[in-house]
């Protein structure tokens, strides 16, 4: 009896290693596996990181359980995330990539191209001059999908001249603008000037500088910027600061504000606006976060992202720094005062 | 006169009479409200306005810390000043404000501010000072009459005025009681109208429809069907007469048919009979003289049955006994 049951054992023990085998593998698959890659340690990036991963556990994903989560991070250089990436597709296929900011969002399209591997990218401000889609507001068809960082410019055009028409006798106001070569910032540059013929009652004077990999180029592309305001001072009216990482960095603002006695009136983050600058209109940080991960979750479920539309965030945040107005005898319309909330600063 | 006529004349002045005390009724009814329902809607529109404009404004200067910056201020008042013209007022109403001193602040409406001031100047001073007496009501001042309701704005001093013509009402007051007496005319007019109409369709020409069949049935001539198919009294009579008509032909008809019976039965002879004052025979129709037995066989349902009367007896057969008087 003890003999035969001996024998029958190693097939119990094959059949237990079995069971527990395939159900490892079941488990294995539940677990999703994202990559997020973000392009440089800057503000916005990191905010938008948060929020995005906040989102993702509000949601039921939490890291070790169903969500292995692996973040790349390109220190500002495009050829860095493509190494990166390139290492961890090496080792097996993700179930979605997700990128933040322009450089990582190219290197990712350029490498899951013709494959069935998802992309989603947010804080980019123009996919389409970035080469990621070819319209907004519409499904792309391919692998790849997200969220547009950026305010309409109109609006945002036409809000910033409600304020500084009131001090600004003559036409057409001229807004310097220093930029780097990074490729949202051109866009951006690109967008305004149009928006400028188009109106006629007011100039931008860009002065460009080349774009260095964020944070380690950022020291040198300040030392350009401080060039450009000696020579644009005087020839402008009003400055306005950048999309894109060089106008993201506090630096610079501190730089303008320290070499130049004329007013940010548009700054490109809410932290300009603390320091001094008059107003900003950018999109809601923590709902573009958001709203991506819940895009991200729809796609880990299975949605095709060729068929999401890429479109805008619903929300934005427009800033004011009342100390400003008043030192520049404006009044904030009370249409844009009670817009800007909680965010009107002194 | 006619029946129609009779009613028509009868119900005309109960429908006027009817429709003229229903809109007396209202027309008072509607002008005792015009003056509530007018200071109703002014407050209405002050209170928003305050709350929405001056308030908001204020509110939102104070959130902000601006509402001592003079420039911000002057600024907020300015378009909240702006914004009275935004408001759907009344043809004569206007929004207007002074200060707790009685001066003028703005008007929605071009206007001289010196004659806002002599106006309202004091009302204004008395608000300014908690009066609420004249928070609301009617001014009676320099010609002027005027509606009203204002509010005292703290903050900035304001005593805003929302206020009307008083001709305005009156003349709201006027139209409304020019179209509650066309609608008085039009409306008996109409019910008369109807009425008559109704009482032609259902009654008066029935009853003709009646009168015309039983002229008919007495000149001896059938009627047909009548063309009244009501359920009621008159649309009864109507079937009722339809069978006595029937009745009456029927009848007719059995006469007839027993005139022309006996007609064929009895023959008889009639007018001037040319005879024969010897012989006796009768002339025809066609000028031969007939033997007065075979005129009259031929003329009527007589038949003769030959014999000899005692006379003829006596005189032709003289030797015959034929009637026994010899046995006396």
């Amino acid at each position: 009896m003890k003999l035969k049951s001996m024998q029958t054992m190693p097939l119990q023990l094959f059949l237990i290693t079995l069971i527990i085998g395939l159900t490892s593998l079941a488990v294995a698959s539940d677990v999703k596996k994202v990559i997020l890659i973000e392009t440089m340690p800057v503000p916005a990036v990191i905010e938008h990181s948060r929020w995005f991963q906040v989102q993702l556990k509000e949601l039921g994903y939490e890291k070790n359980k169903n969500l292995k989560l692996t973040i790349l991070k390109a220190n500002g250089e495009r050829q860095l995330a493509e190494k990166l990436l390139n290492a961890e597709l090496a080792g097996g296929n993700p179930d979605l990539v997700v990128t933040i900011a322009t450089l990582a969002s190219q290197a990712a399209a350029k490498l899951l191209k013709g494959t069935d591997i998802p992309l989603l990218f947010f804080q980019v401000s123009n996919p389409v001059d970035a080469g990621l889609v070819k319209q907004i507001n519409a499904p792309t068809g391919t692998n790849i999908t997200g969220k547009v960082y950026t305010v309409n410019r109109n609006a945002k055009i036409e809000m910033l001249f409600q304020l500084v028409s009131q001090i600004a006798v003559h036409r057409p106001i001229r807004f310097g603008i220093i930029h780097s070569t990074y490729p949202s910032s051109m866009g951006d540059i690109r967008e305004l000037e149009m928006i400028a013929k188009r109106r006629g009652d007011i100039t931008f004077v860009p002065y460009k500088i080349e774009y260095k990999k964020v944070p380690t180029g950022l020291p040198a592309m300040i030392e350009d910027t401080k060039k450009g305001i000696k020579a644009l001072e005087g020839k402008v009216d009003f400055w306005v600061e950048p999309l894109g990482p060089l106008g993201e960095s506090f630096e610079y603002t501190q730089a303008i504000m320290e070499l130049s006695t004329t007013p940010i009136v548009l700054g490109a983050k809410a932290d300009s606006v603390k320091r001094g600058a008059l107003m900003h209109v950018t999109p809601h940080i923590e709902a573009s976060g958001r709203e991506t991960a819940l895009l991200a979750s729809q796609i880990l479920e299975g949605k095709d992202p060729g068929t999401i539309l890429v479109t805008p965030p619903l929300n934005f945040d427009l800033g004011i720094n009342i100390t400003t107005a008043l030192k520049l005898k404006m009044i904030i319309p009370p249409d844009m005062l009670k817009l800007a909330g909680n965010h009107v600063y002194r | 006169m006619k029946i129609q006529i009779k009613i028509g004349l009868a119900l005309f002045p109960l429908v006027l009479l009817s429709i003229i005390i229903l809109g007396a009724w209202s027309v008072h009814i509607t002008t005792t409200g015009i003056d509530k329902s007018a200071l109703q809607h002014m407050n209405t529109i002050l209170d928003y306005y305050i709350d929405d404009k001056i308030s908001g404004m204020h509110q939102l200067l104070v959130r902000n810390l601006l509402d001592k910056e003079e420039s911000f201020v002057k600024d907020y008042q300015q378009l909240a000043a702006e914004s009275a013209n935004e408001f759907k007022l009344t043809k004569a109403g206007h929004i207007f404000a002074l200060d707790a001193e009685g001066k003028f602040v703005f008007c929605s409406k071009k206007v001289d501010p010196q004659l806002i001031e002599s106006l309202w100047g004091d009302h204004a001073l008395s608000i300014a000072n908690g009066s609420t007496a004249k928070l609301t009501g009617h001014l009676h001042a320099l010609n002027t009459r005027a509606i009203y309701a204002a509010r005292y704005f703290q903050p900035w001093k304001w005593v805003v005025f929302y206020a009307s013509s008083g001709d305005e009402i009156r003349a709201a007051q006027q139209s409304i009681k020019n179209a509650a007496i066309l609608i008085a005319i039009f409306s008996a007019a109409a019910s008369w109208l109807l009425l008559f109409l109704v009482i032609r369709k259902y009654l008066i020409k029935p009853i003709q429809s009646l009168q015309k069949a039983a002229s008919t049935i007495a000149e001896g001539e059938t009627i047909g069907d009548i063309n009244i198919h009501s359920q009621d009294e008159i649309g009864d009579l109507s079937r009722n007469m339809e069978l006595m008509a029937k009745a009456i032909q029927k009848h007719r008809a059995e006469q007839i048919i027993w005139q022309k019976k006996l007609e064929k039965e009895v023959k008889t002879l009639g007018g001037l009979l040319p005879i024969c004052s010897y012989c006796k025979k009768i002339r025809d129709d066609r000028g031969y003289w007939n033997q007065i037995e075979s005129f009259i066989q031929a003329n009527s349902e007589a038949e003769f049955s030959h014999g000899i009367c005692q006379d003829c007896a006596e005189k032709y057969y003289p030797d015959m006994d034929l009637y026994g008087d010899d046995e006396t």
